[in-house]
């Protein structure tokens, strides 16, 4: 391979590697920075890429697969929101009642629709060249010919942060999940906040579990294999802010990517290991080692109104 | 000092887990009853058996949804639940091809049961039995010693990773704070790449399958009935429920492990060294769950397999939630689920519809465990409201 070819398909992968982990992390932030901690990201991102197989298989266009993946995910959410908000269930259980739940039910709807009649093909999304930029030298067409929702991922994030630290409706959000008690006193529904940043959440991953299908136009069993996990610990990587989702994204994205140029190029890696590099930096960072991450203050805790 | 973002979900009184506590048998003094009571005065935790109840209405809810879904997709849910039936319980086959089922899964439960009850959110046993299970497969696979002291070493091997592989998470929660929820979670992912890594480098077995050597004789586990699947492993499981329940109901480290669980600030205030007890229960628990990965390898598998099934450490939590953190409930949930493990292969060749279809109806239990308290709350308000309504007229 050329230098060139290197950087081009370096950079091509990583952004393709990162989208989904920008989209699960973002849902992250804003479902965690009202106070929802979020392990169902895995199982949302799941039930939106068997959403987008469904919904496209069903209508034969992008649009539907797009729309049945957003409403799916979304339901999901819904799902962990009562249990989380309304329910006051510990956060944790009622995430992982929501991954167990998406991992069985995307499989066996699977089986039980398309085991017999087998899959039909599904329209996917191919990549959209951005005129002009698309012709910069060696990393333009890298850089901007993506797919659609890659472009909305990395839009989503400056958009996500504006909106949540500069504007009224995001700093209710803040207030909620740092100091409930409070922001109920001022007059904030926090039930109902906490309710639209779940909800937000299970939009960000039904487009994100739709990346993931358009990917490979087909649907397996768990195919999202851990990126909803890898997004969590995006989020906490990148200290609850939707920049530093981003960067922890592309790190992780780019280090995948690094990976498997190496492995292109002949160079022998123990590629297993490779992939085990973000989890461990996670736990590196909410240890405290380097830097510092500071969770919402009442990320996790069920509010209950005395 | 960096602030993780659950630690509290266990920290002070009012954020009592609704899973993570309860306590099956007696207390043992006076002041842990009142304790006890106070808690369940305020719904915290429920009661043996009212927690029974709720399991069992929790199953019913699971198999009605059940029924929905495969329905709504044209089968007959009552071909699947009779093929789920006969597939566990039918025969002697059914019945070995459950206790196979349940033998690990029990043993993982306990490990996880035991967290529980200290307050500790152990959600990465599936790590821990990964681990367990890789080193059981190595000193199997390499170390060769005499017939018995191989499967003790082996069973040692296991006890000793997961012990080690939970421990890091006790250790970085004592000294950092770091969440145990994130890093064993985050944890069973790096086990799942380091099983990779070892069956496809270091320790691959000859050959073109990716798997560690095939152990054989004295590795693997005597078989109990002769052509089942069903080995010592399930006695191993059963004599653990008994040591368990000793061991938490019945030892003065049993009463620190439950005080910590039900109130950190008063096992503080007793002398308890909180840190302490949590870094050894996670230990414990990972040792636990070390060994169900051990007879799992050693009773059914006869290596570690490239992509291992780490999905039992989250089925034992939906165990440990359906047997209420207590060994005698583990032990039922864990042998009910086992029998739907079992169960689903016989469904897949009766309606095409197998594995998921459990792990969807295991998402439905837990769903609906943690959701119960709220929807008996709202209904005994709605009741409530009626019957001052009805005093007024």
């Amino acid at each position: 391979m050329s230098a060139e070819a290197v950087v081009t398909s370096g950079i091509a992968t990583t952004l393709e590697l990162s989208t989904p982990i920008v989209f699960g992390g973002l849902g992250g932030v804003l479902s965690e920075r009202s106070g929802v901690l979020n392990i169902a990201l895995e199982g949302m991102l799941l039930i939106g890429a068997f959403g987008y197989f469904a919904g496209a298989a069903a209508t034969g266009s992008v649009f539907g697969g797009l729309a049945v993946a957003v409403a799916s995910a979304t339901a999901s959410a819904l799902l962990l929101a009562w249990l989380a908000v309304h329910a006051g269930a510990d956060q944790v259980i009622a995430g992982m009642a929501v991954n167990l739940l998406a991992s069985g039910l995307t499989d066996f709807l699977y089986q039980a629709i398309y085991g017999f009649a087998g899959t039909p093909p599904v329209p996917g999304m191919g990549a959209v060249g951005i005129p002009l930029l698309d012709r910069i030298p060696v990393v333009g067409a890298s850089l901007f010919e993506q797919s659609l929702l890659t472009y909305v991922a990395f839009l989503a994030v400056p958009a996500v942060s504006f909106w949540l630290f500069r504007t009224r409706a995001g700093l209710h959000v803040l207030a909620v999940g740092e100091r409930p008690e409070a922001a109920d006193a001022a007059g904030l529904g926090v039930f109902k906040i906490r309710y639209l940043a779940v909800l937000a959440s299970g939009v960000a991953c039904g487009l994100g579990g739709a990346f993931i299908l358009t990917q490979v136009n087909s649907f397996s069993s768990d195919m999202t294999a851990g990126v909803g996990y890898i997004a969590l610990a995006a989020v906490i990587f990148g200290n609850w802010r939707p920049r530093g989702v981003l960067v922890a994204a592309l790190l992780f994205g780019a280090f995948e990517a690094l990976q498997s140029i190496l492995q292109s190029l002949g160079l022998s890696v123990p590629y297993d290991l490779f992939l085990a590099v973000p989890y461990l930096v996670t736990i590196v960072a909410v240890s405290g080692f380097v830097g510092r991450v500071r969770a919402p203050q009442a990320d996790g805790i069920p509010y209950v109104r005395n | 000092m960096s602030v993780e973002p659950e630690a509290h979900v266990l920290g002070g009184e009012s954020q009592v887990a609704p899973g993570g506590l309860s306590t099956g048998a007696t207390p043992t003094t006076r002041g842990e009853r009142r304790a006890l009571v106070a808690l369940v005065r305020r719904g915290a935790i429920g009661t043996g058996g009212t927690r029974l109840v709720q399991s069992a209405i929790a199953v019913v809810v699971a198999f009605a949804l059940g029924a929905v879904a495969l329905a709504a997709n044209g089968i007959s849910p009552w071909a699947a639940y009779a093929a789920l039936a006969s597939g566990s319980l039918g025969g002697a086959q059914s019945l070995a091809s459950t206790a196979v089922q349940t033998a690990p899964l029990l043993v993982a439960s306990l490990a996880v049961g035991i967290s529980f009850r200290a307050g500790v959110f152990n959600i990465g046993a599936g790590g821990q039995l990964g681990v367990g299970a890789l080193s059981a497969a190595l000193v199997g696979g390499y170390v060769h010693l005499g017939s018995g002291i191989e499967l003790v070493a082996m069973a040692a091997a296991s006890l000793l990773g997961g012990a080690l592989w939970a421990a890091v998470p006790g250790l970085l929660k004592a000294y950092t704070g770091a969440s145990e929820v994130i890093t064993t979670l985050m944890l069973t992912y790096v086990a799942a790449n380091l099983i990779d890594y070892a069956v496809t480098g270091p320790a691959k077995a000859p050959g073109a399958i990716n798997q560690t050597p095939q152990l054989s004789g004295p590795a693997l586990l005597p078989t109990l009935v002769a052509n089942t699947q069903l080995t010592a492993a399930i006695l191993v499981g059963l004599v653990l429920v008994p040591v368990v329940w000793l061991l938490l109901f019945r030892t003065t480290y049993g009463f620190r492990l439950r005080m910590v669980g039900l109130n950190p600030g008063a096992a503080t205030a007793a002398g308890f060294s909180v840190r302490r007890v949590g870094v050894s229960v996670l230990a414990l628990s990972g040792a636990l769950a070390g060994l169900a990965g051990m007879l799992e390898v050693a009773g059914v598998l006869g290596s570690v397999p490239q992509n291992m099934s780490l999905q039992v450490g989250y089925t034992a939590i939906v165990v440990a939630l359906l047997g209420n953190n207590a060994p005698a409930g583990i032990l039922l949930a864990s042998a009910f689920l086992g029998a739907l493990t079992a169960g689903s292969t016989t469904m897949q060749s009766a309606v095409g519809v197998s594995g998921p279809f459990v792990v969807f109806l295991e998402g439905i239990m837990i769903g609906s465990v943690v959701g119960m308290p709220a929807l008996v709350r709202a209904w005994s308000r709605r009741r409530r409201g009626a019957a001052r309504k009805a005093g007024a007229r």
